[in-house]
């Protein structure tokens, strides 16, 4: 990969980051309309890891994954991507927007969707090359969809849409993930097929930042957590970050009573299990 | 063709044949090339603008440019040149039509100011000052003054073949612009967000959009008019979509409607001299749209309605193949006789639409009109027993995968029982072996509730 061997940046993180982690969140603070959104966000992503994102609607969750993007101006802080300013890494981060965030009943098919993926290598004004086509019908087959790569994307149900949204960040080929809310309103199979690409990602050894809601799933699916309200209210390995404690601190009064007893069971599940 | 003219030269519509197949003086040809050129370039570029939900902004444009026209005019007549000419117009188009989109953007960040109103202020506010300019113009003692108000309405027909030229090179390059760029206008229209993931500036892109459309509005005024360019934008690529699901397909049909209502809307101006140019044209949108509208495969209201008529007469015909089945299993006799009352009960049914339903199966060979009531033949209980497996088949995924009480499965399973794929059939099948019979060769579960001749209760029609 070409970006790599660009010269290390200048450090100017806090001592507490390293150079080498995927994605540094350094004393970070978002607003819009001059209210922030997001306040003195410090955190450091760990290599190879799945990381939930966690918190209630409003704590900045998906502000916070289009910070990274820079999608979104900072009032103050700085973001490194392997140690190196975002906008320089632009190639090793994939985006997994949230399903409702575009017109599903816009004229592509799956593959054209897909294909977006591969357009920060194609570049302007350049054809779409066979290799690139190739590309995308893979990631479309490794989320099971080859067979459907023709069709309109309004002519799949709304678990096949978030698949062809997860091919086309697979088809950017990245080494750390945002994905937003990637298993909102899904079927079954969908989500079983996005946690195996999770899985799998994470052997490759690379890192994923998923803004989840399903708390009783997060012991399951995710071995950090990042804990969010405006602020960072905790973050850390899932085991021992996930309490029900942190929770109550990071939701409040909102957890309601079916959540906090989901949570209390998946957590005497989880540490029954270690 | 030479013929069909012949005949019809001695009659009102000669002119107008002659301007349609280009048999015309080579001025009125020059100009119906060059609109054709603009309906086309504002059907490919008007189809992008169209699904980044921007259209409106458009409208903004092109009704801020009048004031434009009208202060090219004055520059240029106080500086001594002829204030008629393209050069003299199009910068104050631009700029004046600029500025409109520019205040519209301004506007709208406001804490109190949604975009529609934004646009509806803009595009009235600077129209009134363009009238107004005009009728100042109108009161100055310059000889080219003459035929400025065509900028409201359009009017083709006094065009000058230079301009006419105009309008095809602009068009063109708005065109070939579109081509090197399809890739690009594709990923700003469908979302945006993740083009700027990608590095990709979406204010730059939406920039060559407003340019793109800027340049067309400002050469286009003059044959379409200020008031209804936008539909020259929005209508072709409205009706476009009706047709296609894939982008290329969609943009080339707006291409040709638009270039098609043009030509149309241009020849009527040009044999009815007072025609303003601008109202034929989107007349001829107008009409393209709703042909498209109605009558477009798939999408088309009739293809709608046709697909809709056709849904409901299978779901009833299973309907009533299915109660009599059941009716049959419910009397332990495959030959059983089903009265109106007793399929009534299984279904709400009016006795007409009973009776009209049955007959359809009777003329069909599946069903045998016995006096006092119906039953299944052996084709129609082979049809029957396929229809009541696949119904409990849902009923028994409903129930396994859904949790949803069995009291409640009935209605659900009715409904999407249509839709069950066939990978879905087999593993139900598996899971529900040894629970059911062979009946014509496919296997039968039994019902997941239990079937009674009696009226349902109430609650179950809910």
């Amino acid at each position: 990969m070409t970006i790599t061997a660009t010269k290390p940046a200048p450090r100017t993180l806090g001592p507490e980051h390293s150079p080498l982690s995927p994605l540094s969140i350094d004393d970070v603070t978002v607003a819009y309309h001059r209210r922030p959104v997001l306040w003195d966000v410090d955190y450091d992503a760990p290599a190879a890891s799945l990381v939930g994102v966690i918190g209630p609607n409003g704590a900045g969750k998906s502000t916070l994954i289009k910070a990274v993007l820079g999608l979104v101006p900072l009032a103050s802080g700085r973001i490194e991507i392997f140690g190196h300013a975002a906008k320089q890494q632009r190639r090793r981060i994939g985006y997994v927007p949230q399903r409702e965030s575009v017109d599903w009943d816009f004229p592509v098919s799956a593959l054209e969707v897909v294909l977006m993926g591969r357009y920060g290598r194609i570049g302007w004004f350049k054809r779409i090359g066979r290799a690139h086509r190739e590309a995308a019908l893979s990631a479309l087959a490794q989320v099971g969809l080859a067979d459907l790569a023709g069709r309109q994307i309004s002519q799949l149900s709304g678990g096949q849409q978030q698949r062809v949204f997860l091919a086309r960040a697979l088809a950017q080929e990245a080494d750390l993930y945002l994905m937003d809310e990637p298993f909102a309103g899904v079927d079954a199979a969908t989500e079983r097929t996005i946690v195996d690409i999770l899985r799998r990602l994470r052997r490759e050894g690379k890192t994923c930042l998923v803004v989840h809601h399903d708390i009783q799933s997060v012991r399951e699916y995710f071995d950090h957590v990042l804990l969010l309200n405006m602020r960072i209210v905790a973050a850390g390995p899932t085991d021992s970050t996930f309490t029900a404690e942190n929770l109550k601190k990071t939701y409040g009064g909102r957890l309601t009573f079916m959540d906090q007893a989901g949570a209390a069971l998946a957590q005497s599940v989880g540490s029954g299990a270690t | 063709m030479r013929l069909l003219l012949a005949q019809a030269d001695a009659s009102f519509w000669a002119p107008f044949l002659r301007a349609l197949v280009f048999d015309a003086p080579h001025n009125t040809q020059t100009v119906l090339c060059g609109t054709m050129m603009l309906g086309a370039a504002c059907g490919v570029v008007g189809a992008f603008l169209l699904l980044r939900k921007r259209s409106l902004v458009a409208d903004a444009l092109s009704h801020a440019a009048l004031p434009g026209v009208c202060v090219g005019f004055l520059i240029a007549t106080a500086l001594g040149f002829n204030g008629r000419s393209m050069v003299a117009l199009v910068p104050g188009a631009a700029a004046f039509g600029l500025l409109g989109v520019l205040a519209v953007h301004l506007l709208t960040r406001l804490p109190r100011v949604k975009e529609d109103a934004a646009i509806g202020i803009v595009l009235s506010v600077f129209f009134a000052l363009g009238v107004v300019l005009l009728g100042i113009i109108q009161k100055l003692p310059v000889a080219t003054k003459a035929g400025l108000n065509h900028f409201i309405f359009g009017q083709a027909a006094t065009m000058s073949a230079a301009d006419a030229t105009t309008i095809g090179v602009t068009a063109s390059l708005a065109i070939i612009a579109c081509a090197l760029m399809f890739k690009e206008l594709r990923l700003i229209c469908f979302d945006s967000r993740f083009a700027e993931s990608l590095g990709w500036s979406s204010f730059l892109l939406d920039g060559v959009l407003l340019a793109m459309i800027t340049a067309l509005t400002v050469v286009g005024l003059g044959a379409v008019g200020a008031i209804l360019m936008v539909a020259l934008l929005i209508i072709p690529a409205a009706a476009a979509r009706f047709w296609s699901d894939r982008l290329t397909v969609m943009i080339l049909l707006s291409a040709v409607m638009g270039a098609l209502a043009c030509h149309a809307g241009t020849a009527a101006s040009a044999v009815m001299g007072d025609l303003p140019t601008g109202p034929a044209i989107v007349l001829a949108c107008g009409a393209l749209f709703i042909v498209s509208m109605l009558g477009a495969p798939r999408r088309g209201l009739v293809a709608v309605a046709w697909h809709r008529h056709r849904l409901n007469r299978t779901v009833a015909r299973q309907h009533l193949l299915r109660a009599l089945y059941e009716h049959a299993e419910i009397m332990d006799d495959d030959a059983a006789i089903a009265t109106e009352v007793d399929l009534s009960h299984r279904r709400t049914w009016s006795s007409a639409q009973l009776r009209r339903l049955a007959s359809r199966l009777v003329r069909g060979a599946e069903v045998d009109r016995v006096d006092e009531g119906y039953r299944l033949n052996d084709r129609g209980r082979a049809s029957a027993a396929r229809i009541v497996r696949t119904h409990r088949l849902w009923e028994h995924f409903l129930n396994t995968q859904a949790d949803i009480a069995p009291n409640h499965v009935d209605r659900a399973a009715d409904d999407i029982e249509h839709v069950l794929s066939d990978e879905l059939i087999r593993e139900l099948e598996a899971d529900l072996r040894g629970r059911g019979t062979i009946e014509e060769g496919v296997f039968v579960p039994h019902s997941a509730h239990a079937l009674t001749r009696s009226p349902r209760p109430a609650s179950l029609l809910t």
